[in-house]
C-alpha cells in the first residue's frame, strides 16, 4: 500500500495558503501541514490591496507571467460570480490607469485577460489634467483580510493542519515530512540563504471614503487608489532595501497628498490608518524543485517565493505550477528503489 | 419681487437656487419656499440618484439637452473637495438587455460608453447584450440638505406649509410662483397627463458592490426589471414602476419580488443586510411640464412657472430644467420692466 505523502508548506501568506489548497485539491493521498510564524492578519499579503494588475518580473518570461495571471484571473472570476464571493473577499472593480506621458507599451500583455480593456477617452482624461494617456478596464479585487481566512478554512475542511511555528532551518522538517514547499516570501533570504530576494517597502493608508467606487492608478505604480469592501487603500511607496515596518508620518502625508491630487474628494476621507508591508522582491519568481542533501539525508523541496508586488495577481497560477512540481517529486518518491539481483 | 417656490424636492430646491443665484441681488428677490415635505421625506430622497435618462428619447427633444446640461454641470463639480458633501460621485456599471438594442442618445454624455464584451456577458447569464459606462451618482439625502444650506445662506426662507391653491399664494403677495410640486401637482391644478409611477426600493449593506447594474425588459417597461445601484453607504435594490398606484406603504409582494429578482441577478446579495425599505412616487408624465402660465384671480394675477413631471429621471435633468425655469423667470422680469416703462412722450 502507498503511504500518505506528508507535505509541509512553509509560509501562510497568499502563496503558502493557495499552494496548500491547490495541492489538497489536485494531489490524492497526501497530508498537508502549513507551518508559519505569521498567519492572517499578520502576513505581508494582508497589507496588499489585492487588485489584480500584474507586476512585471524581468527574469520571468512574459508568456509564463501571462499564463499565471490568466489562471489566477479565471480562478478568482469563478469565485467572484459564485455564492462564495463575499466570504472569499473577491469582487469586480473598474477604473483607470493614467500615464503622465504615453507609455512605450500602450497595450500591456494582460490587456485581454482583464475585462473591457480600452484606451481612455479624451473626456475621461480631462479629469486628470497632468496625464496624457490612460487605460480603462474592469478587474478583480481579492481582499486578503477575507481571502486568507477563507483559504485556511478550506484547507482545514480537507484535513489540512495549520501550525504556528517559526522555522529557522528547512532541515527541521526532516524526517516528519516527505516534501517541503517553501513559500516563505522574504523569509527565504534567511531560510534558504537567497540573497536575490530583498524587501521593497510599501506604505499604504486605509481610509474611509465609501463614495469612491472606481480605482485610479498612476502608471508608474507609485500612486494608487483602490476602493475595497471596508476601506479605500491609498498608496504608496516602493523603497528598495528598506526593512522598516514602522509607518513614517511624513510618507503618510505625502501619500495622502498624491492621492488627493488624483481624487480631490479624498480630502474628506476619514479614519485613516497606516500600514506597512515588505514586498518579497526578486528579479524573477523562484518556482523550482531542489533536493537538499546533508549527510545521508535528502530533503525534497519545491520553492515558490519571490512574487514582489504581484503575489496576489499570479498566486493561483504559481500554486498550480508548484503543485505540478510537487507531483513530480511524488512520482520520484513512489518509484520503488531498484533491488540489485545477485 | 416676491417669489414663492412650492415644493422642496430636488426640482424645487435647485430651481430656487438657480433663479436666486442668477438674478439676486441685481434684481432684488424676496424668495420663500413652501413645502409639506422636506428631505429626507421627499420623492428625491427615495431615488437612488443615478444619472441616467430613459433608454428612448422623450417626445420633447429639450429633455435630452436638459439631461446633458445636468451631467456636464455635475461633472464640472466632481473634483471639488465638497463633492462628497454634496452627495456627488462617479460610478461605473452595467445596463443589461435580452437582445441587441440601439445605443442611447446619451452615449456621448456619459463617460467611456461601450458595449459589453462576451466575457462580461458571461457574468450575467440571463442577459445577452449590454452596455458599460461611467456615470454620476447624486444622492438626494446629501444633495437636498446641501441645497437647503446654500438657499438659507442667501436669505431664502423655507416653511413647512401645505399649499391648497395657487390663489392663496397669489393673494398672499407672490408675484411669481414656481410650481415644483412633483407627483402632487394635480392637487393644485388638474393634469390628466400626470400619474404616480410608484416605486419601491430595498436598501442593503453590500459594500463590496462597486458597480450599478440596471436590467431592462421591453415587455415590462422601464424600471420594472431588477436594478442594483450602490450609494455612498448603502446599495439600492429596485425594479418596480407601477403607474396609477398611490399606495405609499411598502408592499410585501413588491419586497419579495425585488429581493428575489435582485438576488438572481447578483447572488452575493444573499450576504447583504437589509437596512431600509422605501416607497416613492415618480411624477410620471409623457413629458416634463416646464412652461409659464399667467393665472388671474379677480383683479390680481400671478405668473406661474410650472416645473414638474420628471418621472424617473428628475435628478438626471434637474439642473437643465432649473436653468430653463430661470430663463422663463428672466422673461417675466423683462416683461415687467417693459410694462413699467413710462409711455413714450411725443
Amino acid at each position: 500500500a502507498m503511504d500518505t505523502v506528508r507535505i509541509a508548506v512553509v509560509g501562510a501568506g497568499v502563496i503558502g495558503l493557495s499552494t496548500a489548497v491547490c495541492i489538497s485539491q489536485v494531489v490524492p493521498g497526501c497530508s498537508i501541514t502549513v507551518i508559519s510564524d505569521k498567519f492572517s492578519p499578520d502576513t505581508t499579503s494582508n497589507v496588499a490591496a489585492g487588485i489584480l494588475i500584474p507586476h512585471t518580473y524581468p527574469d520571468t518570461p512574459v508568456p509564463t507571467q501571462k499564463q499565471w495571471f490568466t489562471e489566477t484571473f479565471q480562478h478568482l472570476s469563478a469565485i467572484a460570480t459564485s455564492a462564495e464571493a463575499v466570504d472569499a473577499g473577491v469582487h469586480l472593480v473598474s477604473g483607470w490607469q493614467v500615464f503622465r506621458s504615453v507609455p512605450t507599451e500602450e497595450v500591456p500583455f494582460w490587456a485581454d485577460v482583464v475585462l473591457g480593456f480600452r484606451k481612455m477617452t479624451e473626456a475621461e482624461l480631462k479629469r486628470f489634467p497632468q496625464y496624457e494617456f490612460g487605460q480603462a478596464f474592469t478587474t478583480l479585487k481579492c481582499e486578503t483580510a477575507a481571502y486568507l481566512p477563507w483559504l485556511e478554512k478550506r484547507l482545514k475542511e480537507s484535513g489540512g493542519l495549520l501550525l504556528t511555528r517559526r522555522i529557522e532551518d528547512l532541515w527541521e522538517l526532516q524526517p516528519s515530512f516527505d516534501i517541503v514547499v517553501n513559500c516563505s516570501g522574504l523569509g527565504s533570504r534567511q531560510l534558504v540563504g537567497d540573497s536575490m530576494i530583498s524587501p521593497v517597502r510599501g506604505q499604504v493608508l486605509h481610509a474611509q471614503a465609501p463614495w469612491v467606487k472606481n480605482f485610479i492608478r498612476d502608471g508608474s505604480g507609485l500612486t494608487y487608489i483602490y476602493p475595497g469592501t471596508s476601506y479605500v487603500t491609498l498608496g504608496g511607496t516602493r523603497q528598495k532595501g528598506d526593512w522598516s515596518l514602522s509607518p513614517d508620518v511624513e510618507l503618510s502625508r505625502e501619500i495622502f497628498s498624491r492621492c488627493c491630487a488624483l481624487e480631490p474628494s479624498l480630502h474628506r476621507a476619514h479614519n485613516i490608518r497606516e500600514k506597512v508591508g515588505l514586498r518579497p522582491s526578486r528579479p524573477g519568481v523562484r518556482l523550482q524543485k531542489e533536493i537538499l542533501v546533508r549527510g545521508g539525508q535528502r530533503l525534497l523541496v519545491v520553492h515558490n517565493y519571490g512574487h514582489g508586488s504581484g503575489g496576489i495577481s499570479v498566486h493561483w497560477g504559481s500554486a498550480l505550477e508548484a503543485t505540478r512540481l510537487v507531483m513530480d517529486w511524488i512520482r520520484t518518491l513512489r518509484i520503488p528503489a531498484p533491488v540489485s539481483k545477485l | 419681487m416676491r417669489v414663492v417656490v412650492i415644493g422642496a424636492g430636488v426640482i424645487g430646491l435647485s430651481t430656487a437656487l438657480c433663479i436666486h443665484e442668477r438674478f439676486h441681488p441685481a434684481q432684488p428677490l424676496h424668495m420663500t419656499i413652501y413645502a409639506d415635505r422636506f428631505t429626507p421625506f421627499t420623492t428625491s430622497d427615495v431615488a437612488a440618484g443615478l444619472w441616467q435618462p430613459y433608454l428612448s428619447d422623450s417626445s420633447n427633444p429639450q429633455e435630452a439637452e436638459w439631461g446633458q446640461q445636468t451631467f456636464d454641470y455635475l461633472l464640472s463639480h466632481i473634483h471639488s473637495q465638497d463633492a462628497e458633501k454634496v452627495g456627488l460621485s462617479l460610478i461605473s456599471g452595467y445596463n443589461l438587455f435580452q437582445h441587441e438594442v440601439p445605443d442611447p442618445s446619451w452615449r456621448n454624455t456619459v463617460l467611456g460608453f461601450r458595449r459589453l464584451t462576451p466575457r462580461e456577458m458571461d457574468i450575467f447569464p440571463e442577459y445577452s447584450y449590454g452596455w458599460f459606462n461611467t456615470s454620476l451618482s447624486l444622492e438626494g439625502k446629501r444633495y437636498l440638505p446641501w441645497l437647503t444650506e446654500r438657499l438659507m445662506e442667501r436669505g431664502v426662507k423655507l416653511f413647512h406649509r401645505k399649499v391648497e391653491s395657487f390663489e392663496e399664494v397669489a393673494r398672499g403677495g407672490a408675484d411669481v410662483i414656481i410650481n415644483c410640486t412633483g407627483v402632487w401637482a394635480g392637487a393644485l391644478q388638474t393634469d390628466a397627463l400626470l400619474q404616480p409611477g410608484r416605486g419601491q426600493i430595498i436598501q442593503v449593506e453590500a459594500p463590496w458592490m462597486k458597480h450599478f447594474i440596471l436590467t431592462h425588459d421591453s415587455s415590462l417597461g422601464i424600471y420594472n426589471s431588477p436594478y442594483i445601484i450602490p450609494g455612498s453607504k448603502t446599495v439600492t435594490l429596485g425594479g418596480v414602476f407601477q403607474l396609477g398606484n398611490w399606495n405609499e406603504l411598502n408592499s410585501v409582494h413588491d419586497h419579495n419580488s425585488i429581493w428575489k429578482r435582485c438576488c438572481k441577478l447578483e447572488p452575493t446579495l444573499k450576504n447583504a443586510r437589509i437596512v431600509g425599505e422605501l416607497t416613492g412616487f415618480r411624477p410620471a408624465r409623457p413629458q416634463v411640464r416646464l412652461e409659464r402660465e399667467k393665472l388671474h384671480f379677480g383683479s390680481s394675477s400671478a405668473e406661474v412657472i410650472h416645473n414638474y413631471g420628471h418621472g424617473g429621471y428628475g435628478i438626471t435633468v434637474h439642473w437643465g430644467c432649473a436653468m430653463e425655469a430661470a430663463n422663463l423667470f428672466g422673461k417675466i422680469l423683462e416683461e415687467k420692466k417693459l410694462s413699467r416703462m413710462p409711455p413714450a412722450h411725443l
